[in-house]
């Protein structure tokens, strides 16, 4: 990158960080935006600050079987009667959104913070459906977080054995929802599988298909307690039952598949990664998160090239972008709507505050208009302005922009402009 | 697919609401369906449940042999027994916990639907939630269209979501008024709360211009009208979201801001697990609606005529009781009206029956009635749409006599 790369310093922390804190820009100068953007793709690295301040959820550390059995202070027949939010209602609810708002502000990994939003918004579950509520915890903690910056292949796999999206699905195998006839079992999945996780809206499937992926993913269920009946003895991991799997010969997007048990989901989920339609989704996705809502198409092309070039890996893949000139075109700069999780952090960064009340921030993101871990859209919160601009919208933003500004006088310039609700 | 809210530019749907958006010409189809001004003051309420409603268990087939069969542990008792169905008519009976709308339909304020439903045969929220939102296609949905027949010029309350952002079903060119509380819309004390405005001229800086001209217009009229300080009557709204949303709705319509379509949304109808039957979960959600609906109907005292209020939900749930005590997505539903000048106190619609053979696709309730012929209705004799088929193509929807 050229040394005038100065000019480049805020829209960088606009767009792979959630906004410049107080002295940002200075730190990014001086240790030269490469090598910011180098440090911010590599994977790993503890973010201890953060996590002292996390440790007051106990329930983030929890796996979903502690966290079913610690939580709902009800007796279990009421329990299994109830698994919807009256059960949720004992488990406290701020602990995901609270602990989104910290990491967001205050992580110095801010590109980690970012892509697993974005992740996480593309493989949208909601805690307001069923059981999810407690799986959503181990959902990004252990399945979508450690892999942002690792290959699609298995950030696409581990989603889809994943309680939280199994029963997002009612496809837990029948545990959860349904007893539907046989070869329907799991076409609501198949179908959003395709359309949202990997070829995208704009790939024609045929009705075939989506009932070929289906029964390639029959079988894939979440283990319960002995009797079958849902019960807090389960450890609630995947499981593949043998006796669900309709184990015969399918056709998927041309290609011929013996039926063979559980590898039959695993070579549907193979043929989907590779796809060049999802190179070409995905890139899309990510240029319209890091670039403008419209993204230019060359853009798009180069950036799902290297995705397929690079068998999916996610760090080339954004290196790619960020390195690309058309990323840095001045057109873009302030170009994005912030979202109101967007707007909230920001503030906070732009602030200087420690965020001494998540939860508050949290509820004030959800008068904006985005209850965190609970976007009732299968496709997750839009990434496009007019999806989150009307003249309502504008007025819970106004209102919070002003509750803020008085909790950070920093900030309450900033919050006075029209223009901070752009990144 | 190339239905309007699906795919990549399903968003772009949304309410944009911009005051440019007033001054667009109408096109002929809109002339056509030009909402006649010999009916001003009047309200359709649209009540959005989501998650698919369990119309088997609202409205109750009791004397359909099939009905308990399928049902051995969700099934509402008949009537006379304990936690039994509300007679109706002999045959269906209202689910005991919404007792509270059984005197309107004794006063022949409330109709019910039965077997109601979609010619889509999708059992996908989002693609179901997305047509009967769309409403048969046309650009936008169909509340919007609807919005865009209103007579010019429209007031800033004429199509109104309460929420923080318009429901599919209003998404579309029609500026849509949205907000959660009225008390959202006061000016702040001792400041205007103004923008500082920006110097960029693009495309977003246009969209913010736009909605933030529109909110300021909302606030203007709320002003006016002393809106936010119209108390609302309080009385008998259960704690529950949809409560909430209507009184807020009642205050508004009392203010008469010429308000012509409301969009309110209640959620978690989907009830695949431990539903229950007369008592439950569900039944515990009937109860907040039912009384929700009484407390708004009687907190509009003298404007309740001019209330005609409709629910509407994605599709109707499975005819047999699914393993876990709940019902999955099925086809045919059922639907409630309340006000307006209903000719009520009566179940309407051709019942198909819950026989295997008369079954959708063998396995659900049939839709032996569209939804949008029920909106149609609405439409016309309600609102006075000159040609309800213009805002809900697909018909011819012949009147159903409900008015």
């Amino acid at each position: 990158m050229s040394p005038g790369s100065d000019r480049r310093i805020p829209h960088a922390l606009e767009r792979l960080a959630f906004g410049p804190r107080p002295g940002d820009a200075e730190r990014l100068s001086a240790l030269g935006l490469e090598a910011w953007i180098e440090l911010q793709l590599r994977p790993g690295g503890r973010e201890e600050a953060v996590e002292r301040r996390l440790a007051a959820y106990p329930s983030l550390a929890m796996t979903a079987a502690r966290l079913i059995a610690e939580y709902p202070k009800l007796p279990r027949r009421r329990l299994l009667g109830a698994f919807g939010r009256e059960t949720a209602a004992y488990l406290d609810a701020g602990d995901l959104p609270a602990a989104k708002v910290l990491r967001a502000a205050l992580a110095e990994r801010q590109l980690r913070e970012v892509l697993t939003d974005f992740w996480l918004n593309h493989f949208n579950v909601s805690r307001d459906k069923h059981l999810t509520y407690y799986f959503a915890v181990p959902f990004e903690r252990d399945v979508v977080r450690p892999r942002v910056l690792g290959r699609f292949r298995d950030l696409l796999g581990a989603a889809a054995r994943s309680p939280a999206m199994l029963a997002y699905f009612d496809n837990a195998g029948g545990m959860i929802g349904p007893n539907r006839p046989s070869g329907a079992a799991s076409e609501v999945y198949a179908r959003e599988l395709l359309r949202l996780h990997t070829l995208g809206p704009g790939e024609v499937v045929s009705q075939s298909d989506v009932t070929s992926l289906a029964r390639m993913l029959s079988g894939w269920g979440i283990r319960v307690a002995p009797g079958g009946r849902p019960g807090i003895e389960a450890d609630w991991a995947f499981r593949y039952d043998p006796s669900a799997d309709d184990g015969r010969p399918k056709t998927f997007l041309g290609r011929r598949y013996a039926g063979d048990g559980e590898r039959d989901g695993e070579r549907a989920l193979d043929a989907l990664a590779s796809h060049p339609a999802t190179a070409r989704w995905i890139a899309l996705k990510l240029c319209r998160r890091f670039v403008a809502d419209d993204p230019p198409p060359p853009l798009v092309e180069r950036t799902a090239r290297r995705f397929l070039e690079t068998d999916g890996d996610l760090a080339e893949t954004c290196r790619a972008l960020f390195l690309d000139p058309a990323f840095w075109d001045e057109g873009h700069r302030g170009a994005k709507l912030k979202t109101p999780f967007e707007l909230e952090v920001s503030a906070l960064r732009a602030g200087g505050s420690d965020v001494p009340d998540p939860a508050a921030s949290a509820r004030r993101i959800e008068r904006m208009g985005m209850p965190l871990y609970r976007c009732s859209d299968l496709q997750g919160w839009p990434d496009r302005a007019e999806a989150w601009i009307n003249p309502g919208a504008l007025g819970a933003r106004r209102r919070a922009a002003r509750e803020l500004a008085a909790l950070l006088p920093r900030a309450a310039g900033l919050l006075a402009s029209m223009d901070f609700q752009r990144r | 697919m190339s239905l309007p809210g699906r795919g990549l530019t399903r968003r772009e749907f949304l309410a944009l609401a911009g005051a440019g958006a007033l001054r667009l010409a109408l096109p002929d189809w809109a002339r056509a369906a030009a909402v006649s001004a010999a009916r001003p003051g009047k309200c359709l309420v649209v009540l959005l449940l989501k998650g698919g409603l369990d119309g088997l268990n609202v409205v109750v087939p009791f004397a359909d042999p099939a009905y308990r069969r399928a049902r051995p542990t969700i099934a509402v008792p008949p009537p006379g027994r304990p936690g039994g169905a509300l007679d109706l008519d002999g045959f269906f009976g209202l689910h005991p916990r919404l007792a509270p709308l059984l005197p309107f339909y004794r006063e022949r304020r409330a109709a019910f639907v039965v077997a109601v439903g979609s010619d889509d045969e999708t059992r996908s929220h989002a693609d179901a939630l997305s047509r009967v939102s769309a409403g048969g296609g046309g650009e936008g949905g169909w509340l919007n269209r609807l919005g865009r027949a209103f007579p010019a010029p429209t007031p800033p309350f004429a199509a109104v979501a309460i929420g923080p952002a318009a429901p599919e079903a209003l998404w579309g060119r029609f500026p849509v008024a949205t907000f959660e509380r009225l008390s959202d819309l006061a000016r702040a004390d001792g400041d205007d709360g103004a923008w500082r405005a920006s110097d960029r001229r693009d495309r977003l800086a246009g969209l913010l211009e736009d909605a933030w001209s529109g909110f300021r217009a909302m606030q203007d009229e709320a002003a006016r009208a002393s809106l936010t300080a119209v108390r609302a009557a309080g009385a008998g709204y259960p704690d529950a979201p949809v409560g909430r949303d209507l009184a807020e709705l009642a205050r508004l319509l009392k203010a008469g801001l010429g308000t012509k379509v409301a969009l309110v949304e209640s959620s978690r109808w989907d009830d695949h697990v431990g539903q229950g039957g007369a008592e439950g979960p569900m039944a515990d959600r009937l109860s907040d609606l039912a009384l929700s609906i009484r407390a708004f109907f009687d907190d509009l005292g003298p404007r309740a005529d001019d209330v005609l209020l409709m629910t509407l939900t994605e599709f109707g749930r499975t005819i047999e009781e699914n393993r876990w005590g709940g019902t999955d997505h099925g086809h045919g539903g059922a639907a409630l009206l309340v006000g307006g000048a209903l000719k009520g106190g009566r179940v309407v619609g051709p019942w198909p029956g819950l026989s295997p053979e008369s079954r959708f696709q063998g396995r659900d309730l049939a839709a032996s009635t569209d939804y949008r012929r029920v909106a149609a209705e609405a439409l016309s004799a309600h609102l006075g749409v000159a040609e309800p088929g213009a805002v809900l193509p697909g018909g011819p929807w012949p009147p159903l006599g409900l008015f």
